[in-house]
């Protein structure tokens, strides 16, 4: 097996006295679906925040691409190649989809904006991704359909030759067609070569597209298996009760 | 009936919101119309000049709010600063400082009062409408300081010049404002800046996220709104002759109006200054048609009311379909976060799949 892209020690992480995650590991593989599951309040978003250099962790060890780092805010872990799509957050409803996809990181021609320049890197990427959905690149992506506006925070994401793309429940507000076209997108994002975290409350979703899965409980992760190798009714125990009959706890799949 | 007018307003507003700019200068045109029918003294040469001259106080400042108006920030205190800072021009070169310098003077002094509202904003996370609703009252206090009445002896002879010349038989404040209102268009529509400017009116948080500097644009747009008031309160003084601590009572709310009649979304993300120009102008040909068919000055307050509300309730009616869809799209996701909470839901996910559409 390849070396992990991204890799977590024994992360630790309080909020005052609520010791929200315990001596946490998660490893995620470049060219793999890593789905991150657990109930709610297990621990989720505070881990993904730690990845994202939103929260820093207590304590724990943050392995990068082989090396120790440390990440000491949202720009650290985008300059590491780390990038997050927000469940709510990703998009601006009034900005069409090329501006979507370089909010915060547009390209220039001296003082002023290269529409034409971002306009093909935006229709390139979406080629890349076999995203055919969307009519114009044009469009203000409030008139976009769930489906197509995860597709473009997806593309958003993709846009900038990340190595580890997290996706934070990107199929709770679709419908059955939608979240399969999403889960087609996470699957070739896989693909491509990136290291994708996803976040999901479904384990439908999760089997279908996942490579590896992680699951926490009480901010403990209760094991992380290779998806070949568990059946959904032991991960439906993981998160409910942290352990299953044939699973050892933590690690045992390095 | 009401749901009548109501649904009217709304096919309206959908028509509006095609285009805005069509719509803005539908009203500007039909107001010229009528008042063209009901003066002969309206569509004249000098009028027009007259008419410009003194509207573009309104597009200077109103640029620079428009901005602000995107951002979804506001700024109250542009009428009394453009007491403050002309006065404090006046006072300097009444004192027989160079006319440039005293000019400078009042730019700076509306820099610092934008710099002022920007870290109260930005800084102390006061309210926008309370910051400038605070400085406001200052400002206007510190003209008084200045002065208490009028600064009409020693100003120097060329003192009027910038506000009464003209260069080809356009008035100079007009080409000010023109070149001003140029720059806060290209600076809207084609920087980086801008861009950040309508993400923030959009999604604060979501550009944030994005890596957009939310702090440094939003104080920045304070402090050209400051700015802004300065040239104008330069134009303004110098145009009127003499330096007065009473001008610019309820030049706030023209450019509001301005700005709202222009096409600006009070929920801010939306907005041109092609539009705020036209809203602008609509102000100033309101105000002087009214004059001019010998209506009283006290009517033209509520002509402005009148329009102001008029332009919050079609503004409502045209986003009205947008903020639906997005509430329609939390329920939705909603639903499905409860529905597949229950961890015991989960177990059953494989059987009603086809429930979570
Ligand atoms: N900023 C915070 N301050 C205090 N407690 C927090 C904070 N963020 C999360 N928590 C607590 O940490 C626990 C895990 O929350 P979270 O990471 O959001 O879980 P999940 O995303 O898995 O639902 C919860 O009990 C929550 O109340
Ligand atoms: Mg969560």
């Amino acid at each position: 097996m390849a070396q992990p892209i991204l890799s977590l020690r024994s992360i630790n992480k309080s909020f005052g006295p609520v010791h929200v995650l315990r001596d946490v590991h998660l490893d995620v593989y470049p060219g793999e679906v890593t789905a991150l599951v657990g109930d709610n309040g297990a621990g989720k978003s505070t881990l993904i925040k730690c990845i994202a250099g939103i929260y820093t962790p207590d304590s724990g060890e943050y392995i990068f691409d082989g090396n120790q780092v440390t990440v000491h805010g949202p720009r650290d872990a985008t300059a590491l190649g780390i990038e997050v799509v927000y469940q709510d957050l990703a998009l601006c409803d009034n900005l069409d989809i090329v501006h979507n996809m370089f909010l915060g990181r547009e390209q220039k021609k001296g003082a002023v904006l290269d529409e034409s320049a971002m306009e093909v890197m935006a229709r390139k990427t979406l080629d890349g991704l076999s995203v055919r959905t969307v009519k114009s690149i044009r469009q203000t992506v409030a008139s976009l359909s769930g489906g197509q506006r995860q597709t473009v925070a997806i593309a958003r994401a993709v846009l900038w030759n990340n190595k580890v793309v997290i996706l934070d429940e990107p199929t709770a507000a679709l419908g059955v067609s939608q979240t399969e076209q999403v889960l087609h997108l996470v699957r070739r994002l896989a693909d491509s070569g990136i290291g994708v975290i996803l976040i999901s409350h479904n384990l439908n979703d999760v089997f279908e597209v996942a490579d590896n899965i992680a699951a926490l409980y009480l901010g403990q992760l209760a094991a992380q298996v290779r998806k070949a190798d568990v059946t959904s009714s032991q991960v439906i125990e993981l998160i409910t009760t942290g352990k299953s009959a044939g699973i050892s706890p933590v690690g045992a799949n390095q | 009936m009401l749901s009548i007018v109501f649904r009217k307003l709304r096919s309206w507003g959908r028509v509006m919101r095609g285009n805005q700019l069509m719509a803005s200068l539908f009203i500007l045109f039909v107001l010229m119309l009528f008042f063209t029918m009901t003066s002969s003294r309206f569509l004249t040469w000098d009028n027009m000049q007259n008419v410009t001259r003194s509207t573009s106080s309104v597009v200077i400042v109103g640029s620079a709010v428009t901005l602000v108006m995107i951002a979804r920030g506001l700024d109250l205190s542009v009428g009394s600063l453009l007491a403050a800072s002309g006065v404090l021009a006046a006072s300097i070169a009444s004192h027989g400082t160079n006319l440039w310098l005293s000019y400078l003077a009042a730019i700076a002094l509306g820099a610092l009062f934008g710099a002022l509202n920007g870290t109260l904003v930005v800084g102390f996370k006061v309210t926008p409408i309370i910051a400038t609703l605070g400085t406001l009252n200052i400002a206007r206090g510190m003209a008084y300081l200045v002065t208490p009445s009028a600064i009409l002896v020693g100003l120097p002879s060329n003192w009027s010049d910038l506000g009464t010349g003209s260069f080809f038989q356009i008035p100079y404040p007009v080409i000010i404002a023109v070149v001003i209102a140029l720059f806060f268009g290209w600076l809207l529509g084609r920087t980086v800046f801008g861009r950040h400017v309508y993400a923030i009116g959009g999604n604060e948080e979501t550009a944030r996220l994005s890596g957009v500097n939310i702090r440094k644009v939003i104080f920045l747009l304070y402090l050209m709104s400051g700015l802004a008031t300065g040239i104008a309160a330069v134009v303004l003084t110098s145009r009127l002759g003499s330096g007065d601590p009473n001008i610019g009572v309820g030049f706030e709310f023209q450019v509001i109006v301005a700005v709202i009649l222009g096409g600006t979304s009070l929920a801010g993300g939306e907005g041109r200054i092609a539009g705020t120009i036209v809203g602008a102008l609509i102000v100033g040909f309101l105000g002087n048609g009214l004059n001019l068919i010998g209506v009283e000055p006290f009517w033209q307050y509520v002509a402005q009311g009148v329009a102001l509300i008029a332009a919050v309730i079609l503004d409502r009616f045209t986003r009205r379909e947008r903020s639906e869809a997005s509430v329609r799209r939390e329920v939705n996701s909603k639903d499905n976060f409860d529905k597949t909470e229950d961890p015991k839901s989960i177990g059953n996910s494989a059987s009603h799949q086809g429930e979570i559409s």
